[in-house]
């Protein structure tokens, strides 16, 4: 009787340092999640100077606001200047946050969005990309957070230069590519990667 | 007496076909059109607008409501039914502001998407 008890005793405790033992390695494996969107903030659109919107550019921060189910005077009250003249078509970039805090970008002449309310489907980067002609080059735009080190593009195998400030970056790459890469690398070194087909 | 009251008569004649004339074409050029209305957008799959003239805004809003993460083209097609370059994008609320003289605005869905898209609305105007 008493052996019987020894071996189940030994049983319970091989069991259990057999779980912790499983338990140890699983955590040590696990890999937290990247967390969705731009939820790790993009605090330093908040700092970047306050703009002084001409009649027109109002205009468009308005549309995107309606458009976005926003208030057009608050975003316009709220506008700043992310970007000023970057790239070799001179490109500014104007930011405000829509009625919940998410980001958006306008860019006069060119395009504007917002982050979806669900959080963009890119962990770390809402972006947007293409529209090139033969006069003007292609443009990638997007906001990355603050927990992004660097964000990388290649477009047609080839490395392309990607200037990030104030949470927006930026590329201007040809017309005519066919195929784009990027990557937002976080500062712990994760990274996630998107491939997409230029349509023409 | 009667010399001035014809002139006025002629002068209000072409005020009137003025403003009728100012009218009309203020009535032409505020033109719009909502091109897509809830609908499902497998890869490959567009739709397009009327055609008009100076089209100035693409607009399109549309979520990824199977997952994954499918995107959304905006174009214009020119007059010649040739394509002006995509731009493509991935999410909520989103407006192509470039502009095209005469044509047609385009949303399609990229031919890339493993996943379909569903779209609430792409408008454009001028």
């Amino acid at each position: 009787m008493r052996t019987n008890r020894i071996s189940v005793a030994a049983g319970i405790v091989l069991a259990a340092s057999i779980m912790v033992t499983l338990c140890a390695v699983a955590a040590v494996r696990a890999t937290p999640e990247m967390a969705r969107g731009l939820s790790a903030g993009t605090s330093k659109l908040d700092r970047a100077a306050l703009a002084t919107p001409s009649a027109e550019l109002a205009e468009k921060v308005s549309e995107l606001a309606r458009f976005a189910g926003s208030n057009p005077a608050a975003a316009v009250a709220q506008l700043r200047k992310a970007r000023v003249e970057v790239g070799k078509t001179k490109t500014s970039i104007f930011a405000f946050r829509n009625d919940k805090g998410r980001a958006c970008l306008v860019v006069p002449e060119w395009i504007g969005f917002c982050e979806p309310n669900e959080g963009s489907s890119t962990p770390g980067l809402d972006w947007s990309i293409g529209g090139g002609d033969p006069q003007t080059p292609s443009k990638f735009i997007a906001v990355y957070s603050d927990d992004i080190a660097k964000v990388t593009l290649a477009v047609d195998g080839t490395d392309v230069s990607v200037s990030m400030s104030n949470n927006v970056a930026y590329a201007e790459f040809p017309a005519d590519a066919k195929h784009a890469a990027f990557s937002a690398v976080r500062s712990d070194g994760r990274s996630n990667s998107v491939e997409i087909d230029l349509q023409d | 007496m009667h010399v001035q009251t014809i002139a006025r008569k002629q002068l209000t004649a072409i005020a009137v076909a003025v403003l009728l004339a100012l009218g009309v074409t203020a009535i032409a050029a505020a033109w719009s059109h909502e091109y897509v209305v809830n609908a499902t957008f497998w890869a490959n799959d567009s739709g397009h607008s009327g055609y008009n003239y100076n089209l100035d805004g693409n607009a399109l809003n549309f979520t990824n409501a199977w997952g994954g993460s499918p995107t959304l083209g905006s174009r214009y097609i020119d007059a010649g039914g040739g394509g002006i370059n995509a731009y493509d994008w991935r999410g909520a609320s989103f407006i192509d502001w470039r502009t095209v003289s005469y044509g047609a605005a385009q949303c399609t869905a990229n031919g890339g998407n493993g996943y379909p898209l569903y779209i609430y609305q792409c408008y454009t105007d001028n």
